[in-house]
């Protein structure tokens, strides 16, 4: 165990709660007012917002940015595992060719349209 | 060197302590935290299901000997298939090397007393326990008087489950069979492999004995160590997608059904997503054996330590990336199928890479043939065909016709039993003496191994020209012209299965009643858990070792330990 | 049998037979990352396969997340974050030596967890009223009580062990919590039309099942992880009210803070991504 003294976080904390508290109001903003020319746009920066909270919670609440470079391995290859796994079921299904898809076909709440 | 047998002395009334005499009593295993009793225990439970599954493989060939319906039923033939993939993977082979030789000798290994969190690797047993528990409850099909009957039914004991151990949407979900207790069983077991890899990555991290850096770890912790975090990486998505299987199936919601919209390929997508990384679970382990077996028999240290290590970690992360090699011809894209065929190929690289060093750590040794060293050699020989085999089915446009062939069923044996099986044979022939404390007759040995690679080659080799001429798999009958090559497959599976009931007999036999001790270190393996006394003492080593030099150094010194 | 047995004076780690003080702290540290690993990967799946639904059926989905509803999610967050801000305190008391504080903080995150759960539940029923529920809520409240008992007499337990609070006590106000819970869980069960919720079919398609379920799924398993949570904020706060843990020793704390960290982790993109963009 530590012998040496503890530094106190907690003004630390309360900033980075400040700012989660924050992001989650940008969060909620974004979603309701501003609207985006592309739903890929919506995703990208719904994301990202929630990226910035995630990093902040995992960085300074879960200590991350004062541990050791196992435990940063063992936090960044399973995101990117997950990055994987999206990528190679998004290879599939955009890409796959049906019949009639030479006619043009849009989303709809039509069960065949794929 | 095996000819010392002079000098062993006949146990005396009052044995030496070890881990085995440590405490006695029934309690005093089930409650144990002694990560060899609880190896133990694991290769006493998985050797069981062994049987079973082995069981169920044998009707299978049984009915297919002949051409034409004989024994059972399609649907019987169905359950059969499915009880055999489900036991020989869930039961025996994923727990397999990591739980029952890894539990034992990874703390020797590293110089520990024991695996960072032994409570935690106890109730990964018992966690397995309960898996197995309800798998064998899975197979209940509702009997007796009407009110039983019903009973059952509603608990979901509708008869054993007739998916293929695969669980394929969208049969899975309208089967009338125990699904849910079955996939539930799956999901339970998955825990237990979680736990027991995040034991072990553990372990190795922070248990090392001061100067075991990591360029002096033998190659089977390394192998180890990317079999445990391939174990607890991957398990976790075959665990949530089972439970949607399971949510499927109870409440239709539709992600898995294509009637409403959802897509089976993507259940597909999930299930590969864990169950190619398994098959390296399954054999990686199996490599670390050989690893150490090829060196100790050769009189060499082995050849290109760092390249085996380095070949063992890439295999462990290359295994996330080419599941979808599984579903060439399940209707993915173009796209999807190219990109993972070339993945696909890739992977054999490093697998190849430990081939070559094992074969050239081999060469100008010295070599002599105990029956660890025949099942390594015999390992060499299976899983070159194993591997090449798995090209063939990498290249889409060969795997466009062999797949559901028997040419895929010829190539996993070859990779799970040519390749994990033999390897835990190997392992348990090697650290017999080490487990035990005693011998196994060499010679028994030595035949029970001839049937099993004989039989083995005669039940898969056929399959691989069946599968050739189109024979489809997980088929219940099939047409005349294939007759004469599955007899002599049916065959081949007697005489398989022969020759590992001889190989167990022989070493329960010697466990339990011989009462010569065996010498402490009968092969002379220079790595640490052969420095100890054999059996090991419940603490493993009587001060915590400080490791100096790597364990290869064979022919550069010379110990005369006999 | 247990090389913990000798119970742990306040304030100092436990003996462990094979590992010194520190090289147990590393390792648990080490096992708890390698916990949440598995829980990202777990989690990851429903990720995906929201993200290639949503990609298939877009209408549906944006439409459907316009039935969830935003201002509870938006609670539920706040309530999470700051939930999670008293556990990060916590451990900066635990290393302080301020067992008082500990218990304090964690008690606090005990409560918004306890918050979390009624806002879910409420928007749980209101969904059941208006069909949106593919299935009987009788099962998801079953569940959720039948798992906070267990929760609770498994902190109950695992204090026990260290803190000298009666086995015999601990036992009995577990079977009691858990008959009580389980009689709670067995009234809704059964409780009037559950079993006959029918899928509001003049509004949706069978692909807004999808949509649904898949929300159903990801907040369910989400809410799983938050009663799990509960059962460790509890065993710790047992442990701090005897004055456990000192600047030698904490580790309980940290664990557990970290796996409640996870918990809001998990919301931070839950939301987002189910409520407000669909």
């Amino acid at each position: 165990m530590r012998t040496e003294q503890h530094t106190s976080h907690v003004k630390t904390f309360t900033i980075i709660f400040g700012l989660l508290l924050f992001f989650t109001f940008i969060t909620v903003f974004v979603a309701k007012y501003i609207h985006f020319e592309s739903d890929l746009l919506t995703i990208f920066f719904a994301m990202l917002i929630a990226s910035f909270k995630a990093v902040l919670v995992v960085l300074f609440f879960m200590h991350l940015k004062y541990e050791n470079p196992i435990t940063w391995l063992y936090f960044i290859f399973p995101v990117v595992i997950l990055f994987i796994m999206l990528g190679g079921v998004f290879m599939d299904n955009p890409y796959r060719v049906q019949l009639g898809d030479d006619k043009k076909v849009e989303h709809s709440k039509d069960v065949s349209a794929h | 060197m095996s000819e010392n047998i002079k000098e062993n002395e006949k146990v005396e009334a009052v044995e030496p302590k070890n881990y085995l005499n440590h405490e006695t009593g029934i309690w005093s295993w089930l409650t144990t935290v002694d990560h060899k009793r609880i190896g133990l225990m694991y290769l006493f439970t998985i050797t069981i299901f062994f049987f079973i599954g082995g069981m169920a493989a044998l009707l299978m060939r049984a009915e297919l000997a002949n051409a034409g319906p004989d024994f059972f039923s399609p649907d019987t033939y169905n359950t059969l298939f499915t009880l055999h993939g489900s036991i020989m993977i869930f039961l025996f082979i994923v727990p397999g090397i990591p739980a029952t030789m890894g539990n034992f000798l990874l703390p020797l290994m590293i110089g520990a007393k024991d695996v960072a969190f032994p409570r935690l690797n106890l109730l990964s047993y018992y966690i397995y326990l309960i898996g197995a528990l309800m798998a064998l409850i899975a197979l209940i099909k509702p009997f007796g008087p009407e009110f039983m009957q019903t009973m059952l039914s509603s608990l979901g004991l509708t008869g054993p489950v007739d998916t293929g151990w695969t669980f394929y949407a969208p049969y899975s979900i309208e089967s009338g069979t125990a699904v849910v207790w079955m996939t539930g069983a799956a999901f339970v077991l998955g825990f237990s492999s979680i736990l027991t890899g995040l034991n072990f990555i553990v372990t190795i991290h922070k248990l090392r004995a001061p100067g075991m850096t990591w360029g002096r770890l033998p190659v089977f912790v390394w192998a180890s160590y990317s079999t445990a975090v391939i174990q607890t990486l991957a398990t976790p998505v075959v665990g949530i997608t089972l439970v949607l299987l399971i949510i499927e199936r109870v409440m239709g919601i539709g992600i898995f059904d294509p009637s409403m919209g959802g897509d089976p390929v993507l259940y597909e997508h999930f299930f590969w997503f864990y169950s190619h990384p398994v098959v390296y679970i399954m054999v990686l382990p199996a490599f670390g054996v050989i690893g150490e077996i090829i060196p100790v028999f050769s009189r060499k240290p082995i050849f290109g330590y760092k390249a085996i290590c380095y070949a063992s970690v890439s295999i462990a992360a290359f295994s996330f990336i080419v599941w979808a090699h599984h579903m060439f011809v399940s209707g993915i894209s173009d796209v999807a199928a190219i990109v993972f065929s070339i993945l696909t190929f890739s992977v054999a690289i490093p697998t190849a890479v430990k081939v070559f060093n094992w074969v050239a750590t081999m060469y100008k040794g010295s070599i002599t043939f105990e029956t660890p060293m025949l099942y390594a050699l015999g390992f060499i020989f299976l899983f070159m065909i194993a591997g090449t085999t798995g090209i063939y089915l990498a290249t889409l446009a060969v795997d466009v016709f062999y797949h559901d062939t028997y040419f895929v069923v010829a190539h996993f044996h070859y990779t799970i039993q040519g390749g994990a099986v033999i390897g835990l044979m190997a392992a348990l022939h090697f650290w017999f003496p080490k487990m035990t404390g005693k011998m196994y007759n060499e010679f028994i040995g030595k035949i029970a191994w001839f049937f099993v690679f004989v039989g083995f080659n005669l039940t898969f080799l056929p399959q691989f020209v069946l599968g050739m001429q189109g024979m489809p798999r997980r088929y219940f009958d099939y047409p005349i012209e294939f007759e004469a090559l599955h007899m002599a497959s049916s065959i081949g599976a007697v005489v398989n299965a022969f020759g590992y009931t001889f190989a167990l007999l022989n070493l329960l036999y010697y466990f339990f009643f011989s009462k010569v001790k065996a010498p402490r270190n009968p092969y002379e393996s220079l790595s640490l858990e052969w420095q100890t006394q054999s059996p090991p003492i419940h603490e493993n080593f009587e001060e915590i070792p400080i490791v100096t030099d790597g364990v290869y150094s064979y022919g550069k010194k010379i110990k005369g330990d006999h | 049998m247990s090389h913990t047995e000798v119970i742990a004076k306040a304030g100092e780690a436990p003996v462990v037979h094979h590992m010194d003080t520190k090289t147990a702290y590393d390792s648990a540290k080490l096992g708890i990352w390698l916990f949440l690993a598995t829980e990202l990967l777990l989690f990851g799946v429903l990720f995906t396969a929201f993200a290639i639904f949503r990609w298939m059926y877009l209408e549906e989905f944006t439409y459907g997340a316009e039935k969830l509803n935003w201002k509870f999610g938006t609670l539920n967050t706040v309530i999470l974050i700051f939930s999670s801000f008293t556990a990060a305190l916590a451990v900066d008391a635990a290393q302080h030596s301020q067992n008082k504080k500990v218990y304090k903080y964690f008690f606090i995150s005990i409560i918004c967890a306890f918050m979390f759960l009624v806002v879910k539940y409420i928007e749980y029923y209101a969904k059941f009223d208006h069909g949106y529920f593919p299935f009987n809520i009788g099962y998801f409240a079953s569940a959720v009580f039948v798992c906070l008992s267990f929760a609770i007499g498994a902190a109950y337990f695992g204090a026990s062990k260290f803190c000298g609070y009666s086995r015999v006590k601990i036992s009995i106000v577990s079977i009691v919590s858990a008959i009580v819970l389980g009689f709670i869980a067995l009234k809704i069960f059964y409780v009037e039309g559950a079993h006959d919720v029918v899928f509001n079919t003049q509004e949706f398609n069978e692909q807004y099942k999808i949509f649904f379920g898949l929300y159903y799924c990801m907040t369910w398993l989400h809410a799983l992880h938050v009663i799990i949570g509960l059962g460790l904020l509890t065993w710790v706060v047992l442990l701090a009210k005897k004055n456990r843990f000192s600047d030698k020793y904490y580790t309980p704390v940290e664990v557990s803070a970290l796996y409640w960290h996870l918990v809001d982790l998990i919301w931070i993109y839950l939301f987002p991504l189910l409520y407000l963009v669909g």
